[in-house]
């Protein structure tokens, strides 16, 4: 099980007075493609933000990859984030003052696991593999088109085989033609590594390409807005 | 290494306001380390004027005024000192030697001071440094003149040459000594103290140049080929430096010329009196030093906006760093780091631009000021200085760095 959650709370405030999520029970089985679907400011990404362990939840069992989040502290969290968890956005997922090469480096930069695996032939082959030529990679990110941002992005996340790639609304501001071109490179490659994904995404048209889809407002007991 | 590329990068992503952060930090910088260098090479300068004496005397007046006129050649004094007092005292067993000071003369802006021989041979400067030539040798002939480093060098005179002396002390005289004109015997090397800025002529010297006149114009006198240098008494002198043989001997003696029936005299200790005079200009000190640190403050407050003000355009930033597993100290760090990094660039110009600026304007600083400032800047205060501008620039990007840390632990 990649995903193991059971009776999980959290809520903004301390007192615990405005839950956002309550779930009493949710699993991602390894290798498994989840979309998950719902209104904005349902708590989506606070679901995210609490399977990649950036935030830590208010009470319940949160188990990723058979490690107990809910347990750890910022730092382990922090720490576990950085080897297991991949995580892509709608926007804003390159520093735009670093170059591809650079962007995905630093990715591996805070990953303990993958740093001694002889990294920057292995850069260089995925971001070759992504379609990106190495003229491309040494530009500024800004002169890249959206597209190929988003197959960086893609390379970023993956160069340190995550077990789970969380992928939040990635494909919103693409074209359909960018569209399916990203979700074909992400597919092969979550496949190849045999990597989780657990995508979110308001466009339901994907749904061919995942195991299961599920909305977030059946999962979650929680109050929402 | 990570961090610091980071920081370069990102800074050289946001170059235009970061250019003008670096330019503010870098002028406070310049000025904070050219006020505490000019304002410590001034002090050790006007410390080093004079050592080795033990005692100055002159006509009763204040402290400050017999040091100014006796030593840095400014001002006037009240009276003379008759040269039998000078006589009496001097002759006094407890005393080593003494140079005898008479001013009044000019030349070309430039103070004549007539003494004895015995000026070159006991003055001294700085940690007990003794005159030295740079050319020549001591004035050995009625009109012969020695010249201190910055007269000949800004006069262009040399050996040999004949200069004529004004009457008084100002800039511009139409009472010239143009009968009795004086031939360069010697050129004084570089001293850093006002002796560069003094010609130096015998006491017969001054009286023969006088001899013809009375108080401000001139009578026919004898012709310059009659006079002879034996033949000319002394009839006072302006002050006089003494030596003395034991030091323990110096309040007894300074009481005893306080004292002195003959006429009213006023003995000073020189470190005492130039302690006392650059307390005067303590407050101006002050004064300068708190302008540079207010300049400083305000640049680094600009620094710390600066970063503040980017702090929203980085939201997305600190979000693609955590998700990549940094940790909220790592963005305090880099923020940290970023401010530090303009700190460091600003010192490094900041010491560069008073590096050049000391240069270039070193020569005329002594010319038109009487300052000597050494070009180099690194000292243990400048290096504790430049310390305490670091630990500032830490502080006040603390406040930046923690709204990074906060943002950074509530990223959703």
């Amino acid at each position: 099980m990649t995903v193991n959650i059971e009776n999980l709370r959290y809520a903004y405030d301390k007192k615990g007075n405005e839950t956002l999520l309550d779930i009493p029970r949710w699993n991602i089985a390894k290798g498994e493609k989840v979309l998950l679907h719902g209104p904005s400011g349902g708590g989506k990404s606070t679901l995210l933000n609490l399977i990649s362990g950036i935030l830590r939840s208010s009470e319940g069992k949160l188990e990723v990859m058979g490690e107990r989040l809910d347990k750890m502290n910022e730092r382990e969290r922090d720490r576990f984030r950085a080897n297991n968890v991949g995580y892509v956005f709608q926007s804003f997922n390159l520093f735009p003052f670093l170059n591809a090469y650079e962007n995905v480096d630093l990715s591996l930069y805070f990953s303990q696991d993958a740093k001694p695996k002889g990294s920057k032939q292995e850069i260089e082959n995925l971001l070759s593999e992504l379609n990106l030529s190495k003229s491309d990679c040494a530009k500024p990110i800004r002169k890249l088109s959206i597209g190929q941002q988003q197959r960086v992005a893609i390379a970023r996340s993956l160069i340190k085989k995550p077990g789970l790639l969380i992928a939040d609304e990635p494909t919103s501001s693409l074209d359909e033609e960018n569209r399916n071109q990203f979700m074909s490179v992400l597919l092969d490659l979550i496949n190849e590594q045999d990597t989780t994904l657990l995508f979110v995404s308001h466009d339901l048209s994907l749904r061919p390409h995942f195991n299961r889809a599920e909305a977030l407002a059946g999962i979650n007991q929680g109050k929402t807005n | 290494m990570v961090f610091l590329g980071l920081a370069f990068k990102s800074l050289i992503s946001r170059r235009g306001s970061v250019v003008l952060t670096c330019l503010a930090m870098t002028v406070s910088i310049f000025v904070i380390l050219g006020v505490e260098h000019i304002r410590t090479q001034a002090k050790e300068s006007f410390y080093n004027t004079v050592s080795g004496a033990d005692l100055i005397v002159g006509a009763r007046t204040g402290s400050a005024n017999l040091l100014l006129y006796s030593v840095f050649r400014i001002g006037s004094a009240t009276n003379n000192v008759s040269w039998e007092s000078y006589s009496d005292i001097t002759a006094d067993d407890r005393v080593k030697w003494a140079i005898p000071i008479s001013l009044g003369d000019s030349h070309k802006g430039y103070r004549v001071m007539g003494t004895t021989l015995s000026y070159f041979e006991h003055y001294s400067y700085g940690k007990k440094r003794n005159l030295k030539f740079a050319n020549g040798k001591p004035f050995h002939d009625l009109f012969d003149v020695v010249l201190g480093s910055q007269v000949a060098k800004n006069l262009g005179y040399g050996i040999g040459d004949q200069i004529t002396l004004a009457h008084g002390i100002g800039k511009t005289s139409f009472s010239m000594h143009d009968d009795k004109p004086f031939r360069i015997s010697g050129i004084l090397a570089p001293t850093g103290t006002p002796v560069d800025q003094t010609l130096h002529v015998s006491l017969q010297g001054i009286e023969a140049i006088h001899l013809d006149w009375q108080p401000g114009s001139r009578k026919s006198g004898p012709e310059v080929n009659s006079l002879v240098q034996e033949d000319l008494a002394i009839k006072s002198v302006t002050a006089f430096i003494l030596g003395l043989k034991s030091r323990m001997t110096t309040f007894e003696v300074q009481r005893e010329i306080n004292e002195f029936s003959q006429e009213p005299l006023l003995a000073i200790l020189p470190g005492v009196a130039l302690a006392e005079l650059w307390e005067m200009i303590n407050i101006l000190e002050g004064v300068l030093q708190l302008i540079s640190y207010l300049i400083l403050f305000s640049a680094l407050l600009g620094l710390a906006a600066m970063l503040l003000a980017s702090m929203r355009e980085r939201e997305q930033e600190i979000k693609l760093f955590r998700a990549i597993g940094a940790s909220p100290g790592f963005l305090f760090v880099l923020i940290q780091l970023e401010a530090l990094i303009i700190c460091g660039f600003s010192i490094l110009i900041g010491s560069a631009c008073l590096l050049l600026c000391l240069g270039a304007t070193k020569e005329k600083l002594s010319a038109n000021f009487g300052l000597y400032v050494e070009a180099n800047i690194f000292s243990t205060n400048s290096v504790l200085l430049l310390s305490l501008v670091v630990i500032a620039t830490v502080a006040v990007a603390s406040i930046p760095s923690l709204g990074a840390y906060k943002q950074a632990r509530s990223v959703t």
